[in-house]
C-alpha cells in the first residue's frame, strides 16, 4: 500500500548487450543480492520445513506455551507445536499466495500495457479507463468485498490480490512502452509490416523486463502485506491452515504471557517485506528518487 | 397434529441451540469447593465500579431477546422475572411475585410485590406481567424463548394476583420465569410506545440499575435506581461497562487498576492474573460437542465410531486443548444442575489405540477421511479439534479441520444438511436438562441423525420423572452412559468459557453459573 | 511559490497562450477529474449494491433468523423490497443512501447513520493524529538526511525507512502494544475513550495507535523530503546562496526546505488517501470504534446495511482525497494541469 514509490529503471534499452544483466546486478547492486539472498534463505527454510524439521507442523512437540530453547528455537503454541515448524510452514502460503499473485499480476498487466501502449488509440483509453476505475478503490477495501463474496479460498486470495496489481503494473508497462513507440528500432519495425505481437516479444518484451522486475517485486511485497493484513482480519487465510497473518491475530490473546508467539510472525513478516523491497529498490537502478 | 407437534421441537430446539452456543457459551453449574465470592467487612454504600467488556450487547437491551453473554449481563441487570434464582441456581427466591402457588400441574397462581416500580417510575401491575409473559410467546416477537413456554393462558384474577395456566405440566417453568432475559417483566403503557429497534437501546426495567448512557462502541454507563424495592440494594451508586474487544488491552486494564473486573477467555491468563493477587471466578463446565452425522458414510458404522471414541485421548485434549481446565462429560454439561461427570470407565472414554485400530478393521473400512465443521470466529474451539485431528491420524482416521461462519453452521445443522461428518458446538447453561439432548436427538427433525426408538423412549421417560433432582439425574446418566455407548456423540470434554476475573477491592461478588452477573447488586467497593 | 520548482517552466506560458481560446488547459482537467470521480462513486455504488445480492443466502435468512417460517419470510422479502426487480431496488436504495437514510443494522437496530456518525469523528481524529505525527517526523528527519548526506543519521533514517515501509502497520501496531505493556505494566490503560467522553483519556489512548499508522506514512514522506531536497541541493540558487556566504544551514532554511515543500505535501496528500485503508487495520489491533473497525465487523456479521453503508463512505472519502489531490498539484506545479 504504502510502497507504491515512483519507479524509474535504469538500464536502457539496448536489447543484445542486455543477456547478462541479472548476473551484473548481482555484483553491482548490493540491496538486490541481499534481498534475494534473504528471500531465497526463507523460501529454501519453508519449502523443505518438512525434510530438516523435527516435528511436523501440526503435531504436539512439547509442553504448551513453552518459551524459545535450544529444542524449540521459537517456543512451542498453545497446542505443543514448535514454532519455528509451524511459522515456516505458513511461510509456504504467505510467499506462495504474494509470489503467484504477484506472477498473474505481471502476466496480465504486462500483457494489457504493451497493447494499450503498442495499439494505441480507443484500445489505449478503454483499457485505462478501466485500470483507473480499479485503482479509484482503496485496495484494502477492494479485497474486503471480494473475500465477503467469495469465501476466501487460496486460489480466491491469489486472484485477488493479482486483481489489485494488475493495474498499476499496466500503468508502469503502458508508460513505457509509449515511450519506445516512438523509438527508432520500434518504428522501423512497424514499417517494415511487422505484425504487431511479433513486436510485442521481439522489440518491447525485452526492454520492459527490467521494470518488470522492479514491478514484481514491489507487487509481491505489497500482496505479502494485504494477505497478512486479511488473515489477521479473520477474512484470508483460514485456520487450521496457518499464514504469518492469521498466527498474529491468533497469538494476540496470550501476548503478555508469551510475548514470542507475536513477534515471531511479525519478524517473518517484515523479512519477507523487506527482501521483496530490498529486491525492487535494487532492480530499479538505484535511481536518487528512492534513496 | 404431527405438524403441530413437529414445528414446536423445532422451536425448542432452535431456541436452545442458539441459546446454547451464541458466540460465547454461557456458563453453569457449580463446584461446590469453590464459592466463588469475596467480602470482608461490612457492605457499604456508593462507589463506582467499572467493568471491562469484551463485547457489547449484541442484541440490544430487550430481555426476550437477549441470547448472547453480552446482552443477558446488561438485562440481568435492567429486568427481573417474577422469581429470582439463588446462588445455587436452583433454589427459587421471591422477586416481582412474593408467592406462588402450584394449583395443579397445569396451573400456577402468583401474588405480585408492592410498591414496586419501573425505572420511568411507573407501578409495577397485573396487567404488565400478563402483558410481558404474553409478549414472550407472540410470535411477532420472534422470542427464542417463546417455544419453551406451553402457555394456555394468562389470567388476571386481581390487581396483585396472576394465573398461569398451561397447556401441558411444565417442570421447567418456574425457573424460566426466574431468568432476567426468559421471563423479564417490562411495562406494557412504555412499551406500546416503543418500536422493536428502539428496545435495542433503551431500557424500562425493575432491575437494580438503570440505564444512564449507551455510547456505541465505547462505553454503556448504568446507576443506582433508587426506587428498587429490595431495600438498601444496591450499594453501588454507578456500574459502567466499557468495551475493550481486545483481551490484553484488558488484562492491562485490570492488572493497573483502570477497571476493576474483565473476563478473560483464556486460561493461561486468568492463571496468570490470578498470580498478581487478582480474584479469579470459579470455573463452570460446558460441554464441547462434536455432533455426528450417523445416518450416512463411515460414521454411520458403529465400529468406526468406537473406534474414533477410543481413539481420542481425552486426558491429552483435557491438558492441552481446555488448557488444564477441563473435565470428563456426558452431553449435559456437569454444571447444570441435572448434570453429572463422566469418569474414564464411561463407555469408550479409556483412551486405547491398539483397541481403536482392532475395531476399524473389523469395520471393513480403510482410508477414512472425515470432515469436522466449527464455528469461525470462535478461536477457542479450533486447538481442540486440531489436537483431535492428530490424535486420529495415530489411528488412520484422517480427520480435516475447516471453520465456517457461525450462520452457515446453524443452518446448516438445523436443516439436517449437514455437508460434513462432525460439528463442534459449546454448550451454554440451560433451562432444562431435557434440551441439550433434544438438541441433537430430538425425534422426528431434520437436524436429528440418530435413529434409535429406544434413546427417544429413555427421554421420553427423563422429562415425565418426578420425584425430585436426584431420581432426574440418575435418568439422564443412564441416558449419557447410552450415547456413549452407541457413540452418538463425542464428548472429548467440558471446561469453562470464560473467567470472571476482579480486583481484591471488589466486594461481595458472587460469579455466577450463567456468567452474567445476576448478583451484582450486592456488590461493594472496598 | 510554486514556480521555478523544475526547469521547465518556460515551456508553459506559450502552450497555455495556445491554447486559451478553448477552455483553459487547467479547467479541462479539473472537469475530466471530476467527472471520473462521479463514474467512480457510481461504481462504487453498484459494488456496494452488489454485496447484498452476490453475499451467499439473502438477507431475509439474516433478518429472519433461523427459525423463522415461510409466511415470515415472504413478509420480510416484500418489506425489503427484494421482490422488485433489481434496477428498480437500485435506485430505491441510492435515493434512500442520498437522502442519508443507510437503513438499520440488524443486530442492534441502530440506524446506520447514526452508527457512521458516532464513529467516524474517532476514524477522523485517528487520521488526522497518524498525519502530524509522520509530518514530525517524516519532514525533519528526511530534511535532516539530506543534509547530513551519508552519515550515520541518513542511514538510521535510512533503514527507518525501510521497515516502516516493509513491516504490516497491524503487526507493527500489536509489536508497539506488546513493547508498551512490557514497558510499563501499571499504565492505566482504558482501551479507547472517545474525545467527548474523557479528553485526557481520549490522547493517551491515540498515542500509540497514532505511532503505529505514523511510521508507515512517515517512512515515504521522510524518503520524498530527503530526494526533493537533493534535487533542489544541485539546483543554481542553492549554489548561489552557498557561493554568496550563506552557511548551508541558513541556504537550507531559506530555499531547500520551501522548494521542497510542493512535492512533499503532494505525497502527504496522497498518503490521506492511503490511511482509508490502514485505518481498517489499526482500528481492529487497537480496538478503536471507528469507521474501519465497523466495516469488519459488519462483514463477519453479514450485516447488510451497514457493510454497503461503508464500503460507500469509505469508498467515497478515498474518491474525494484523491480527487481534492488532483486539484491540488496543478495549483503546486502548473506543468501537471497541461499535461
Amino acid at each position: 500500500m504504502t510502497h507504491a514509490a515512483p519507479v524509474r529503471v535504469g538500464p536502457e534499452a539496448v536489447p543484445n548487450r542486455q543477456r547478462h544483466w541479472f548476473a551484473a546486478f548481482l555484483r553491482t547492486r548490493r540491496e538486490a543480492s541481499a534481498g534475494i539472498l534473504l528471500l531465497v534463505t526463507l523460501v529454501v527454510l519453508s519449502m523443505t520445513v518438512h525434510l530438516w524439521a523435527d516435528y511436523t507442523p501440526s503435531e504436539v512437540a512439547g509442553a504448551p506455551f513453552s518459551p524459545p530453547s535450544a529444542q524449540h528455537l521459537l517456543g512451542t503454541d498453545d497446542l505443543g507445536r514448535d514454532y519455528l515448524v509451524r511459522l515456516m510452514t505458513a511461510g509456504q502460503t504467505s510467499l506462495g499466495i504474494a509470489f503467484f499473485a504477484a506472477a498473474l499480476a505481471l502476466l496480465v498487466g504486462s500483457a494489457i500495457g504493451i497493447a494499450a501502449g503498442l495499439r494505441g488509440g480507443w484500445l489505449d483509453s478503454w483499457l485505462m479507463a478501466g485500470i483507473d476505475l480499479v485503482l479509484s478503490f482503496p485496495s484494502l477495501l477492494l479485497a474486503l468485498s471480494a473475500v465477503t463474496v467469495f469465501n476466501p479460498t487460496k486460489t480466491i486470495l491469489v486472484l485477488v490480490l493479482a486483481l489489485i496489481a494488475v493495474p498499476q503494473f499496466a500503468r508502469v508497462v503502458r508508460a513505457k512502452c509509449l515511450e519506445l513507440r516512438e523509438r527508432e528500432f520500434v518504428l522501423s519495425a512497424r514499417v517494415s509490416g511487422v505484425p504487431d505481437p511479433v513486436i510485442a516479444v521481439k522489440h518491447l518484451l525485452p526492454n520492459v523486463l527490467p521494470l518488470m522486475t522492479v514491478q514484481f517485486a514491489n507487487t509481491a511485497a505489497i500482496a505479502i502485506l494485504i494477505e497478512s493484513s486479511l488473515s489477521y482480519l479473520g477474512l484470508g487465510v483460514q485456520p487450521p491452515d496457518p499464514s504469518w497473518g492469521n498466527m498474529i491475530y491468533a497469538a494476540q490473546s496470550y501476548m503478555i504471557e508469551c510475548p514470542w508467539l507475536p513477534l515471531g510472525p511479525a519478524g517473518a513478516l517484515l523479512l519477507a517485506s523487506f527482501a521483496w523491497g530490498l529486491i525492487g529498490e535494487g532492480f530499479s537502478g538505484g535511481s536518487r528518487s528512492l534513496i | 397434529m404431527s405438524l403441530v407437534t413437529n414445528s414446536r421441537r423445532i422451536g425448542v430446539l432452535a431456541a436452545s441451540l442458539v441459546t446454547l452456543v451464541a458466540a460465547v457459551a454461557g456458563c453453569g453449574g457449580s463446584s461446590a469447593e469453590s464459592p466463588g465470592t469475596t467480602a470482608s467487612g461490612e457492605p457499604r454504600r456508593g462507589g463506582t465500579l467499572t467493568i471491562g467488556e469484551d463485547s457489547q450487547p449484541l442484541s440490544g437491551f430487550d430481555p426476550i431477546m437477549a441470547q448472547s453473554f453480552n446482552s443477558k449481563r446488561m438485562v440481568s441487570q435492567f429486568y427481573e422475572g417474577l422469581l429470582a434464582l439463588d446462588t445455587d441456581l436452583e433454589t427459587l427466591k421471591p422477586a416481582l411475585a412474593t408467592e406462588w402457588k402450584e394449583v395443579s400441574p397445569t396451573e400456577y397462581q402468583f401474588t405480585l410485590r408492592e410498591n414496586v416500580t419501573f425505572h420511568n417510575g411507573e407501578a409495577l401491575t397485573a396487567e404488565d406481567v400478563k402483558f410481558s409473559l404474553e409478549r414472550i410467546v407472540d410470535p411477532d416477537q420472534h422470542s427464542p424463548y417463546a417455544s419453551l413456554y406451553s402457555f394456555e393462558s394468562i389470567d388476571i384474577v386481581d390487581d396483585k394476583t396472576v394465573k398461569v395456566v398451561l397447556s401441558r405440566p411444565q417442570s421447567s417453568l418456574l425457573h424460566l420465569l426466574a431468568q432476567p432475559w426468559s421471563g423479564g417483566i417490562v411495562d406494557k403503557s412504555w412499551m406500546e410506545g416503543k418500536d422493536k429497534d428502539a428496545l435495542k437501546t433503551q431500557e424500562n426495567g425493575t432491575g437494580p440499575f438503570k440505564l444512564q448512557e449507551f455510547q456505541e462502541g465505547s462505553l454503556i454507563s448504568t446507576v443506582r435506581f433508587d426506587g428498587y424495592w429490595d431495600s438498601g440494594l444496591p450499594y453501588l451508586d454507578q456500574v459502567n461497562y466499557r468495551l475493550m474487544a481486545d483481551e490484553s488491552t484488558r488484562q492491562q486494564a485490570l492488572s493497573s487498576g483502570a477497571v476493576d473486573m474483565i473476563q478473560t477467555r483464556v486460561p493461561k491468563n486468568a492463571e496468570a492474573l490470578g498470580k498478581r493477587g487478582l480474584q479469579v471466578g470459579p470455573a463452570y463446565k460446558l460441554t464441547y460437542w462434536v455432533g455426528l452425522d450417523v445416518s450416512q458414510g463411515p460414521l454411520a458404522n458403529e465400529k468406526v465410531r468406537q473406534a474414533i471414541s477410543l481413539g481420542l485421548d481425552r486426558n491429552q485434549l483435557i491438558e492441552i486443548g481446555s488448557q488444564g481446565t477441563g473435565e470428563l462429560a456426558y452431553t449435559i454439561p456437569p454444571a447444570d444442575p441435572l448434570g453429572t461427570a463422566a469418569t474414564e470407565d464411561t463407555p469408550f472414554y479409556r483412551y486405547d489405540p491398539e483397541q481403536a485400530k482392532k475395531l476399524l478393521a473389523e469395520s471393513g473400512l480403510k482410508d477414512i477421511k472425515l470432515k469436522i465443521n466449527l464455528q469461525a470466529d470462535n478461536s477457542q474451539s479450533l486447538p481442540t479439534a486440531q489436537l483431535m485431528s492428530e490424535q486420529l491420524k495415530k489411528i488412520g482416521i484422517e480427520l480435516q479441520v475447516q471453520q465456517i461462519p457461525f450462520a452457515t453452521l446453524v443452518s446448516n445443522l438445523l436443516s439436517g444438511n449437514w455437508q460434513t461428518d462432525m460439528i463442534v458446538l459449546n454448550a451454554a447453561l440451560n433451562a432444562d436438562a431435557s434440551q441439550y439432548l433434544a438438541l441433537w436427538f430430538a425425534k422426528g427433525i431434520p437436524s436429528t441423525k440418530v435413529d434409535d426408538p429406544k434413546l427417544w423412549e429413555m427421554m421420553d421417560e427423563a422429562i415425565s420423572t418426578t420425584g425430585g433432582n436426584d431420581a432426574r439425574r440418575a435418568k439422564y446418566q443412564e441416558i449419557g452412559d447410552y450415547i456413549a455407548q452407541n457413540v452418538y456423540q463425542i464428548v472429548p470434554y467440558a471446561a469453562p468459557s470464560q473467567f470472571d476475573v476482579w480486583s481484591p477491592k471488589v466486594q461481595g461478588y458472587q460469579a455466577d453459573a450463567t456468567g452474567t452477573r445476576i448478583f451484582l447488586k450486592n456488590v461493594w467497593m472496598g | 511559490m510554486s514556480q521555478s520548482v523544475t526547469g521547465a517552466s518556460g515551456a508553459q506560458p506559450r502552450q497555455r497562450a495556445l491554447r486559451l481560446p478553448v477552455p483553459p488547459p487547467l479547467v479541462g482537467f479539473i472537469i475530466r477529474r471530476a467527472l471520473r470521480g462521479v463514474i467512480v462513486l457510481f461504481a462504487l455504488s453498484l459494488l456496494a449494491f452488489g454485496l447484498v445480492h452476490l453475499l451467499p443466502g439473502s438477507p431475509v435468512d439474516t433478518l429472519a433468523g433461523p427459525y423463522s417460517d415461510a409466511a415470515t419470510r415472504a413478509r420480510l422479502t416484500t418489506d425489503l423490497g427484494l421482490d422488485k426487480p433489481l434496477p428498480v431496488q437500485y435506485v430505491t436504495w441510492l435515493a434512500n443512501t442520498l437522502s442519508g437514510d443507510f437503513g438499520t443494522s440488524v443486530f442492534n437496530g441502530l440506524p446506520v447513520r447514526e452508527l457512521i456518525g458516532d464513529r467516524l469523528p474517532n476514524t477522523l481524529q485517528l487520521a488526522v493524529f497518524a498525519t502530524l505525527t509522520s509530518i514530525a517526523w517524516g519532514i525533519p528527519a528526511g530534511a535532516l538526511s539530506a543534509m547530513k548526506r551519508g552519515r550515520l543519521f541518513d542511514a538510521t533514517a535510512r533503514a527507518t525507512t525501510f521497515v516502516g515501509l516493509a513491516i504490516p502497520v497491524f503487526a507493527f501496531g500489536v509489536a508497539l502494544v506488546l513493547l508498551f505493556s512490557i514497558a510499563f505494566p501499571s499504565w492505566p490503560t482504558l482501551g479507547f475513550v472517545p474525545f467527548s467522553q474523557d479528553p485526557a483519556q481520549n490522547l493517551q489512548s491515540m498515542v500509540l495507535p497514532s505511532i503505529a499508522l505514523g511510521l508507515p506514512l512517515g517512512s515515504t514522506l521522510c524518503r520524498f523530503m530527503r530526494s526533493s531536497m537533493l534535487e533542489v541541493y544541485e539546483q543554481d540558487f542553492i549554489r548561489t546562496a552557498l557561493a554568496t556566504g550563506s552557511t548551508h544551514l541558513q541556504a537550507t532554511m531559506r530555499h531547500g526546505l520551501r522548494n521542497a515543500a510542493a512535492p512533499v505535501a503532494t505525497v502527504a496528500g496522497l498518503q490521506m488517501a492511503g490511511i482509508v485503508g490502514n485505518s481498517i487495520l489499526i482500528e481492529n489491533v487497537f480496538a478503536i470504534p471507528g469507521i474501519g473497525q465497523l466495516t469488519v465487523t459488519a462483514i463477519t456479521q453479514h450485516d447488510v446495511a451497514v457493510a454497503q453503508a461503508c464500503i460507500l463512505v469509505l469508498g467515497a472519502t478515498y474518491v474525494v482525497l484523491n480527487f481534492a489531490v488532483d486539484l491540488l498539484l496543478p495549483l503546486i506545479d502548473p506543468q501537471i494541469g497541461a499535461k
